[in-house]
């Protein structure tokens, strides 16, 4: 009898449909597929996997803190607490704002010339902080000059610089440099923050 | 504070649902007030996850998120789902979430734990999670969350109460509703209601037909449909809806084969061949293709056309031959790591995308392998296999950055070692050169002398040195004075001695008050600036004294550094090959299932054509000659 042949296809049509439209990401048009197990072989597949899934699952685990670990190694060998100083970039701005670039001097020493990609730029303006620079800084005054370009709204271009005279105390120390349109409605500026 | 908090943590949870550009802070919004936890967000509005991740587990140890505690721990949780971390996501969530958090939230993180587990197959966890929601989702989730909910039930081979829950959320004019609907006519036909599923894939499949977004559906709806009547022995309504289906669509040739048994079951043969012939021409890595190369000279032997079907069975048994090749060098090509190489890339590039759970495999490319295999690369499974195998090739790269800088960590340990020793012996010298103990005992003396001016009120001893000096000189006029006789002259200098003393004194007491609180102010300067120098001293000593220890520590943390990342070094390339292997595996597994399927039908081939000879020669049995020249044609 015929039915034997068409067996094949239409198990497969029924046996996939209610998965289907449900891969939501997918198109419609490329979730045209047959996604799941044969039952028979299906148990075994989803053991398997699941026992490489948590395996995996506990290996990265260990390896994130073991990254933490070395992490806190790191900054411990490179930048010792009485030494370690670091500038921190930040944005506050209403209006959009691009950064394109921040350069930084230190006792007049070019220590970053940071250019942002679009996607830092926007991680800045969603709030996130940048460290972008780390380094060593004898106990005493020091002196350090920033200047950001950028562009504004209307695709207007700026430029400005902010400096600042610091004590270095014995002490890790942070300065964060935020580029806010706070104080002049929609003229980014600099403001400088010293850290404790 | 408080009212942000489930703000910013919402941050960490919209991700999936709005991509990164939905997860904007204003002015309301993200407020860091540790610089660590503008840190994380840096990492984690670049999608980053890792390095948020390592970012933010180093900030809690080192006590750097003073401000930031609550939801830092969530978002904890969020990166780690974001990274595929599902158990730890879940620790965290069933930890954080059903304290004092946002209602919305709470559901949302619930939500896309349900996600992840539903898709990697923890399918009692995921049903766990979505039981956690206690309120509706947002406006574009909540279908989503049905959807998934019916999944997870059907998965676990609970349709009925699958059919329920869907049953229970028919929403007319909602877009999902036609998914939703289809998944109730499935399940339905599985369950052996054929009649009632067919009611409702029906209207499925007479979904809004000017609607093109819902083409693809329509067509699988009607494709179920045929195929559940088709198999209820009812091909006579089987065939509308199958004829229903768009030609050009991506299940016209499934609907073509069904098309053509409707008529096959209704023994109209002749009507039969006309869909299947038009298969004949179509890609051979379509089932429904494949099985048509057999269907066709199954209706010509029924029309009794032999040689036709002979010819069939003999291009169909080439056909499949071919095929079978094809299929061996594809399982050949798979078994020797060429798939994952084709879907990635070269491992080099692998990671340099975004790594975590919502990375998918965006293009299948266009090889022999992945044509056969479209169906299953684009199932969870292997996507989300595919994940951990990338998120693995990560970890290894990692690990190997890791293994060059240690060598680099003994390098600047040694140095400051050296740099340390060099600069002893100054360093000896100039806290030996100090001696604050004797600077303190001066300071002790100053005090008490001063103690002592003020109880007796000795103007004097505050006077300048001209005053003071002045002062002896008038003090030691007085015995002279008193040894002179009282004569005129003696008694005007004893009135001149008087009125000098007297303004003196009238000076030196005027003076007092300001010439002592300067005293006083002088003294308070030098105990600053004497506890500094006690505290650079100490500093200075300290650290001279720590870093033999400190040197020893941190020789030690290098030390038991080095084997955890060899260890895990040999772990994650076990890993990745045991991942690897199991990717490789299911693909070949279905490859062979399709080489199984196709050797399946050559025997069929051959033994209807084998038939066809027999019947030939049972025709022709005085002569054996047309029976040899068929023969031939089917070698």
């Amino acid at each position: 009898m015929l039915a034997k042949w068409i067996a094949s296809v239409s198990v497969a049509v029924l046996a996939a449909s209610a998965a289907l439209v449900m891969a939501q990401e997918a198109p419609l048009q490329t979730a045209a597929a047959v996604p799941e197990f044969k039952a028979e072989q299906g148990a075994e597949q989803r053991t398997e996997f699941r026992t490489l899934d948590e395996e995996t699952q506990d290996l990265k685990k260990q390896v994130l803190d073991l990254n933490r670990d070395l992490f806190l190694l790191e900054e411990e060998l490179l930048f010792p607490s009485n030494t370690q100083t670091a500038v921190f970039v930040s944005m506050d701005v209403g209006e959009f704002f691009g950064l394109d670039s921040v350069e930084l001097k230190i006792d007049n020493k070019d220590v970053a010339n940071y250019l942002y990609t679009e996607r830092e730029s926007e991680a800045l303006l969603k709030g996130g902080v940048q460290r972008l620079f780390i380094g060593n800084l004898k106990a005493g005054e020091h002196e350090l000059v920033a200047v950001f370009t950028g562009q504004g709204p209307h695709t207007r271009d700026y430029r400005r610089a902010a400096s600042l005279v610091f004590e270095k105390g014995i002490g890790p120390k942070y300065i964060e440099l935020t580029v806010s349109d706070r104080e002049t409605k929609q003229q980014p500026e600099f403001l400088v923050r010293e850290w404790e | 504070m408080a009212a942000r908090l489930p703000i910013v943590a919402a941050v960490a949870l919209a991700l999936p649902a709005l991509g990164a550009a939905g997860a904007r802070a204003d002015d309301e919004g993200v407020v860091v007030q540790d610089l660590a936890y503008g840190e994380v967000l840096f990492e984690f509005f670049q999608e980053d996850y890792f390095s948020a991740l390592t970012r933010l587990l180093a900030a809690q140890e080192r006590g750097e998120l003073e401000h930031h505690g609550p939801e830092a721990e969530l978002m904890l949780g969020g990166l780690y789902l974001s990274y595929g971390q599902h158990r730890l996501a879940g620790e965290i969530f069933e930890r954080v979430l059903e304290q004092s958090v946002d209602p919305a939230l709470h559901d949302r993180a619930w939500y896309f734990l349900a996600k992840i587990w539903q898709q990697r197959g923890y399918l009692p966890e995921a049903e766990a999670a979505l039981a956690r929601i206690k309120g509706e989702l947002p406006a574009e989730l909540e279908p989503e969350r049905q959807m998934l909910y019916a999944e997870v039930l059907m998965e676990q081979g609970r349709f009925a109460d699958a059919l329920a829950t869907l049953e229970a959320w028919r929403r007319p004019g909602d877009a999902w509703v036609g998914y939703a609907k289809f998944n109730i006519g499935v399940s339905l036909v599985r369950l052996g209601q054929v009649e009632a599923g067919a009611r409702v894939l029906d209207e499925v499949g007479r979904l809004d037909p000017e609607n093109p977004a819902f083409d693809a559906l329509r067509d699988k709806a009607n494709v179920a449909l045929g195929y559940a009547w088709l198999q209820a022995s009812r091909p006579v309504e089987a065939k509308p809806s199958l004829q229903r289906v768009r030609l050009d669509g991506p299940f016209s040739n499934k609907a073509l084969l069904g098309v053509g048994w409707s008529d096959a079951e209704t023994s109209d043969y002749r009507a039969a061949l006309a869909p299947w012939l038009e298969l004949r021409d179509r890609s051979l890595l379509d089932s429904a293709v494949q099985e048509s190369m057999l269907a066709v000279p199954y209706a010509f032997a029924q029309l009794g056309a032999d040689k036709q079907a002979a010819d069939h069975y003999v291009d169909a048994i080439e056909a499949f031959s071919s095929e079978i090749v094809r299929l061996t060098q594809s399982i050949d090509a798979i078994e020797k790591g060429e798939l994952i190489t084709e879907l990635l890339g070269k491992r080099e590039d692998v990671a340099n995308e975004a790594s975590g759970w919502y990375w998918r495999l965006e293009r299948i490319p266009d090889t022999v392998e992945s044509r056969y295999l479209y169906e299953l690369l684009a199932s969870n499974r292997f996507q989300e296999g595919l994940k951990n195998y990338r998120d693995l090739v990560e970890l290894n790269r990692n690990l190997d950055r890791w293994t060059e800088s240690l060598s680099a960590f003994d390098d600047i340990l040694d140095t400051r070692q050296r740099a340390y020793e060099q600069r002893l012996p100054a360093i000896d010298a100039s806290l030996s050169s100090v001696d604050l103990a004797a600077l303190t005992d001066r300071r002790v003396e100053l005090e008490s002398r001063l103690q002592a001016i003020e109880r007796s009120e000795d103007v004097v001893a505050l006077g300048t040195a001209k005053e003071q000096e002045s002062w002896q000189r008038i003090e030691a006029m007085e015995a002279k004075l008193a040894v002179l006789p009282n004569d005129p002259a003696s008694d005007e200098m004893r009135a001149k001695y008087r009125f000098l003393r007297g303004l003196l004194l009238w000076d030196l007491r005027r003076d007092y008050k300001a010439r002592l609180w300067a005293e006083h102010k002088a003294l308070g300067d030098l105990d600053r600036q004497l506890r500094e120098a006690q505290r650079r001293h100490h500093q200075v000593s300290s650290s001279r004294d720590d870093w033999p220890e400190k040197f020893v520590a941190l020789t030690a943390r290098i030390g038991t550094l080095r084997p955890r990342v060899q260890g895990l070094q040999e772990s994650a390339q076990v890993a990745l090959v045991r991942q690897q292997q199991f990717l490789q595996g299911i693909a070949v597994e279905e490859l062979k299932a399709q080489r199984d399927r196709l050797n399946t039908y050559q025997v069929q081939a051959r033994f209807a054509l084998a038939s066809i000879y027999d019947r030939a020669a049972a025709r022709v049995e005085p002569a054996a000659e047309p029976q040899a020249s068929l023969a031939e044609g089917g070698q």
